[in-house]
C-alpha cells in the first residue's frame, strides 16, 4: 500500500519576519522547518507502516530549492521517498492543492493522504480539503485520532469546545491532522545517515500541466502590525492594585 | 582550509540539539542534580534510541562510526543544555579507552550494551592529595594466583552510584612506564563502597574505596603494565572534550546575555546600548570565538592521530580562563537577576567551573605547554 | 447590490452569536443578505436574524441532514450558492467554517479567504494575520464567487432591523458521499467557546498545579468567560490541550483576555494578541507578557486572582 504525506517547510517558530513587498524577506530567516503540524503526519504515517509492514511512505511538497532540507526530517524519520515539485512562483491554496493532485496522480493514486490540518507561515487552512476535492478522495480535518480498518479510515475530528465526530472515510482518504495525535519521533542518528540516501524525485511545476493562470488570492500587501508601546504596570498591595485595576476596566474601558 | 563542521557533522548539532531542547529544560536538569543518582533512565534509554552514545563507536558495535570530534560536537550541544550525567564519563573516556585499548573481547562485550544504553562506567584514575598528572596512581593491584586484588582510594569519581562498572588506573608495578594497568571493576563486586562528595558543582561526585577487590585477569584494558598509555590518553580526550563542553555552556551564556542587554531598561534605556556592557558582551564573543577553534584544533589533532598534548594543554589553560570569564561577565551583564538560583546562569556557572578542575586546571596545563615550548 | 450569503451556525437551537456578528457586517457594508441555515426548526433563529437584517433564511431539512456531515452540508450550500447567483459568501472562521468553507471552495472553484480581521465586499479585499501574528496580508480575491472565513469577535453583532427573516425550506437530497459521521461526542460545557468568548482568563506555568486552575475557574464563573491555558502549562499537565492557547493552540479573540503566571513566549501571543484589552498577573516583573499587556499587576497571583473575583463580584452586582 501507498501512503502520501503532503510536507511544508516554514521558518521556525522563532524566525524574524520582516514584509518585504507582497511577501518577507526570506534571507532574514535563518532556520526552515517542517511545518509541526506536518511533522504529526509524517509521524503517524510512519507509525501505521511500521504496524502494517507492507507500506511505502511516499513525503511531497512544492517550493524553491532550499525546500529540499524539509525532505531531510521526514525521510529521516521513516518516510521512504520523496517528490519536490520545484517552483518559485508564488502559488495560492488552489494551486497548490492542484499541483500536489497532479503529482500524486502522476505517482499513482494511493489510498490514503496525511497532511497537517495547518501551515503555521500562511495558516490557509484549506489545501488539504482543496486536495481532497480535486482526487475525488473522501477527507478529515483536524483530527486527532486516526486507524486504518477494512473500511477505511476512521479518525477522530475535534469538532471545537472539546466535542469531536468520529468518522468513517472511504478510501482514498485524505487525513489532516492536528496536535494531540501523537508525539513525533526524534530522528535517530544512523535513520539520519541513512535518509541521505533515500531519493527525492525532482519535478518541475510547469511539467505537471495544471493548467492554472494567475492566482485567485493576491497577496497585495505585507504589514508589520502596529506595535504595542506598552500598557500600565500597578504596582504595590494587591489590596490596593486589584480594586485599582477593576475599577479601571469597569469604568474607563469598560469591559464588565 | 575549511574551518567549517561537515554537513554530517551540521546533522548531528542539529539532531541533538532539537532533542534536547525538546527533553532537557532547565527544570529537567535541576531535578537532576537533585536526584539521588544524578541519572535519569528514561534519558538515557532515549539517548540510546537516538544513536547518541554510539556515535563514536566502530559500526560493528552498533555505533554510527563517525570519531571523536563527531562526539565533541555531541559533547558541546550537551554543555549548551548543562546537561549533566553519565554520558561524558561512560562515552568520552571509558568507550573511546576502550575503543582504542580493549581487547576483542572487552570491545564485544561492552561497546554494543554502552552504545545500547544498557551500560553505564565511570572513569577512577584521581586520588586524594595527589596530582592531576595521574601517573601518581597509589591504589595498588597485586596478582594472586589469576587475579588482581584492589587497594586504595580513588577520588572524583563521576557518577559511581549511577555505574556499572568503573574503569580503574592501578599501580600494578613500579614507576610509571611498566607500572600502571587499567581494570574494569564492576561496581557490584564485594570490596568496592562508595561515598558522595558534596560539590560545588552539579555533577555528582563520589570517593570510591576499594578493599580487597579481586578482579580477573581477563578484565585488565589490553595488558598488564600498559595503563599509563591509555590513562594519558584519558586525560587528553577528558580535557578536550571538557572544553567542548564549556564551548557550549558559554555560547548560550553569550546568547542569554545579549537578549537580556536587549530587554532590560534601566535608567530609561535598554542596558544593551551602555558602552560597558557592549564592550563586556564583545569580550564574552572574542573569548568564546577563541576557546571554540583552540578546543576544536585539539580535538582534530586527537581525531587525526596526530601528537596533540600541546595543543591539548593550551587549549584546557585557555578555554578553562576564557570561559570562567564569560560566566562571571554573564553574571555581570544579567544583574541581581542572574544572582538568584532560579535563574539558569548558576547552573552554567557552576558547570563551568566544574569544568575547568577536571583533567588538570589552567595553571597546571600552561606548565605543560611551558614544558612543552623548551622551558 | 449584491447579496451576501451567509452560514448560519446555531447552537442547542440558538442562533450563534459568530453569525449574527457576520449578519451586522453584511448590514454595514450596505448589502442584503440571505442565511443557509442547517437546524430542525427555523421559526426562532429566522426571528433573530431578522432583528440582524437577514431579509431570507434557506432553511436546509430533512433525514439527509439531521446531523452534520461537512460533505452533505457542503452540497447543499453549493445549490444555494448557485440557485441564488450568491458572489460573496460569508461564514465565521469556526471549527465548522474551517471543515465547511474549503470544501465550498473547492465546488465552486473560488477563493477563498480565511480568519479575516477585516474585509472589504467591495473590493474584495481582506486582512489576515499571518506567521503567528507577526505580520498582517492583505489579499484580493479574483472571481465570480468569493468566500471568506471570519475571526469571531472582529465585529461586534449589532441589530437594527425589524421583522423576522422569510424562511425557504430546502428538502435535503440524499446522495452518496464518502464521510460516513459514525458518532458525535459532545462535550457539555457550561462554559462558552475559547474562540468565540468575549471574555478569557487564562493559567500558565506559574499556576503550579492542574488544581490551582479552581481559582481561574472562580474568576471565569463571575466573568462568564472561558478558561485557557499556556502550551507550557499543557505541556507540564496542568491543564487540557483543548484548553492551549497559542500558536500550535487556539486563537482567540476576546475583549479582555486576562494572563495569570504566564511568560508571554511569541507562540502565546500569537494565539491572543488581538485581544482588545491585555491584563497580566505575574510575579516577575521582567516577564515578556507584562510589555504586551495594556494592563499588569506585579504579584502573586494566587493572592491577585481570588482578589480579582471578589472585585469583579461586586462590581458586577452594583
Amino acid at each position: 500500500m501507498k501512503i502520501f504525506v503532503c510536507i511544508k517547510q516554514v521558518p521556525d517558530t522563532e524566525a524574524k519576519i520582516a514584509p518585504d513587498g507582497a511577501g518577507i524577506d526570506e534571507l532574514a530567516v535563518e532556520k526552515w522547518i517542517l511545518n509541526p503540524y506536518d511533522e504529526f503526519a509524517v509521524e503517524e504515517a510512519v507509525r501505521l507502516k511500521e504496524a502494517s509492514g507492507d507500506i511505502e511512505v511516499v513525503a511531497v511538497s512544492l517550493g524553491p530549492e532550499r525546500v529540499k532540507g524539509v525532505f531531510q526530517t521526514a525521510l529521516a524519520m521513516g518516510a521512504d521517498r520523496g517528490i519536490h515539485i520545484v517552483t518559485n512562483d508564488p502559488l495560492d491554496p488552489a494551486q497548490v492543492a492542484e499541483a500536489l493532485a497532479a503529482a500524486v496522480t502522476d505517482d499513482g493514486l494511493p489510498q490514503l493522504i496525511f497532511t497537517g490540518t495547518v501551515a503555521i507561515d500562511d495558516c490557509a487552512n484549506q489545501v488539504h480539503l482543496r486536495l481532497a476535492h480535486n482526487l475525488g478522495a473522501s477527507a478529515a480535518i483536524n483530527v486527532s485520532s486516526f486507524s486504518w480498518t477494512d473500511e477505511g479510515a476512521e479518525v477522530f475530528s475535534e469538532a471545537g469546545n472539546g466535542s469531536r465526530n468520529r468518522l468513517l472515510l472511504k478510501a482514498p482518504a485524505v487525513v489532516a491532522v492536528t496536535r494531540g495525535i501523537n508525539k513525533p519521533r526524534y530522528p535517530t542518528l544512523p535513520n539520519i545517515m541513512k535518509a541521505k540516501k533515500k531519493e527525492v524525485r525532482r519535478i518541475e511545476l510547469d511539467a505537471l500541466e495544471t493548467g492554472s493562470g494567475s492566482p485567485a488570492v493576491e497577496i497585495t500587501a505585507i504589514e508589520a502590525p502596529e506595535e504595542f508601546t506598552g500598557g500600565t504596570i500597578l504596582e504595590g498591595e494587591s489590596a490596593d492594585t486589584v480594586p485599582e485595576l477593576v475599577d479601571r476596566l469597569h469604568n474607563e474601558v469598560r469591559i464588565v | 582550509m575549511d574551518l567549517r563542521l561537515s554537513e554530517d557533522q551540521k546533522m548531528i548539532r542539529e539532531a541533538a540539539r532539537d532533542f534536547l531542547e525538546g527533553e532537557c529544560p532547565s527544570s529537567f536538569v535541576r531535578d537532576l542534580e537533585g536526584s539521588s543518582t544524578g541519572h535519569d533512565p528514561h534519558l538515557w534509554q532515549a539517548m540510546a534510541e537516538l544513536g547518541l552514545m554510539g556515535v563514536s563507536f566502530p559500526e560493528e558495535y552498533g555505533g554510527l562510526g563517525k570519531g571523536f570530534l563527531e562526539l565533541c560536537v555531541l559533547i558541546e550541544e550537551m554543555g549548551r543544555f548543562r546537561l549533566t550525567g553519565p554520558f561524558f564519563t561512560t562515552v568520552a573516556l571509558c568507550g573511546m579507552a576502550i575503543i582504542r585499548f580493549g581487547t576483542q573481547e572487552q570491545k564485544s562485550q561492552y561497546l554494543g550494551p554502552i552504545a545500547g544504553g544498557e551500560r553505564i562506567m565511570a572513569y577512577a584514575a584521581l586520588e586524594p592529595g595527589r596530582s592531576w598528572d595521574t601517573s601518581s596512581c597509589a591504589l595498588r593491584a597485586e596478582e594472586d594466583d589469576g587475579a588482581w586484588i584492589l587497594n586504595g582510594v580513588k577520588i572524583f569519581v563521576p557518577y559511581a552510584e549511577a555505574a556499572d562498572d568503573l574503569l580503574v588506573l592501578a599501580r600494578t608495578g613500579e614507576g610509571s612506564e611498566n607500572g600502571l594497568t587499567l581494570f574494569i571493576v564492576d561496581t557490584s563486586d564485594p570490596g568496592v563502597s562508595l561515598k558522595r562528595l558534596q560539590t560545588l558543582g552539579p555533577e555528582h561526585q563520589y570517593e570510591v574505596l576499594f578493599e580487597d577487590v579481586s578482579v580477573q585477569g581477563n578484565r585488565i584494558l589490553g595488558a598488564p603494565g600498559r595503563g599509563l598509555e591509555a590513562s594519558n590518553m584519558v586525560s587528553q580526550w577528558g580535557a578536550a572534550a571538557k572544553c567542548a563542553q564549556m564551548v557550549g555552556g558559554a555560547q548560550r551564556v553569550l546568547e542569554m546575555s545579549v537578549e537580556y542587554a536587549k530587554e532590560r531598561v534601566q535608567f530609561g534605556k535598554p542596558i544593551g546600548t551602555f558602552q560597558a556592557v557592549q564592550h563586556n558582551c564583545a569580550n564574552m564573543a572574542v573569548d568564546l570565538d577563541s576557546s571554540r577553534f583552540i578546543s576544536y584544533e585539539a580535538i582534530w589533532r586527537l581525531e587525526e592521530g596526530l601528537e596533540a598534548a600541546t595543543e591539548v594543554s593550551a587549549a584546557k589553560a585557555w578555554v578553562s580562563d576564557a570561559c570562567s570569564r564569560v560566566c562571571r561577565l554573564g553574571h555581570g551583564v544579567h544583574g541581581a537577576i542572574g544572582f538568584t538560583m532560579e535563574h539558569d546562569m548558576q547552573l552554567y556557572s557552576r558547570h563551568c567551573k566544574e569544568a575547568e578542575l577536571a583533567f588538570g586546571d589552567a595553571d597546571w596545563h600552561r606548565e605543560q605547554v611551558a614544558r612543552r615550548i623548551g622551558l | 447590490m449584491k447579496t451576501v450569503g451567509i452560514y448560519i451556525e446555531t447552537q442547542e437551537g440558538q442562533v450563534k452569536k459568530t453569525s449574527l456578528e457576520l449578519a451586522t457586517l453584511a448590514r454595514r457594508a450596505g448589502r442584503d443578505s440571505i442565511g443557509i441555515l442547517f437546524e430542525d426548526d427555523a421559526a426562532e433563529a429566522a426571528k433573530m436574524l431578522g432583528l440582524y437584517g437577514v431579509k431570507r433564511v434557506f432553511h436546509i431539512t430533512g433525514d439527509a441532514v439531521a446531523d452534520y456531515n461537512p460533505d452533505v452540508f457542503a452540497r447543499h450550500m453549493d445549490d444555494v450558492i448557485r440557485d441564488q447567483g450568491i458572489e460573496d459568501f460569508l461564514a465565521a472562521f469556526s471549527d465548522r467554517g474551517k471543515d465547511l468553507m474549503p470544501r465550498l471552495a473547492a465546488r465552486l472553484k473560488a477563493p477563498l479567504a480565511v480568519d479575516c480581521l477585516d474585509i472589504d465586499l467591495d473590493s474584495s479585499e481582506a486582512v489576515q494575520a499571518i506567521y503567528s501574528g507577526k505580520v498582517n496580508a492583505r489579499f484580493r480575491l479574483s472571481g465570480d464567487v468569493r468566500l471568506y472565513a471570519i475571526r469571531p469577535n472582529t465585529v461586534t453583532a449589532e441589530s437594527g432591523a425589524t421583522g423576522a427573516a422569510e424562511v425557504i425550506t430546502v428538502p435535503a437530497s440524499v446522495s452518496d458521499t464518502r464521510v460516513d459521521v459514525r458518532e458525535v461526542v459532545r462535550n457539555v460545557s457550561e462554559r462558552v467557546d475559547l474562540t468565540e468568548a468575549q471574555i478569557v482568563v487564562s493559567g500558565g506555568y506559574g499556576m503550579g498545579s492542574a488544581e490551582s486552575f479552581r481559582i481561574l475557574e472562580d474568576l471565569a464563573d463571575v466573568l462568564d468567560a472561558a478558561v485557557g491555558a499556556s502550551r507550557r502549562a499543557v505541556d507540564e499537565g496542568l491543564a487540557p490541550y483543548p484548553m492551549q492557547v497559542g500558536q500550535t493552540g487556539k486563537v482567540v479573540n476576546p475583549e479582555l483576555y486576562v494572563a495569570c503566571g504566564i511568560s508571554g513566549a511569541i507562540q502565546h501571543l500569537a494565539g491572543m494578541k488581538s485581544a482588545k484589552t491585555i491584563v497580566a498577573v505575574n510575579k516577575d516583573a521582567e516577564a515578556p507578557i507584562l510589555k504586551k499587556a495594556h494592563y499588569g499587576i506585579v504579584g502573586d497571583l494566587f493572592e491577585v486572582v481570588p482578589l480579582l473575583t471578589e472585585e469583579f463580584r461586586k462590581a458586577i452586582h452594583k
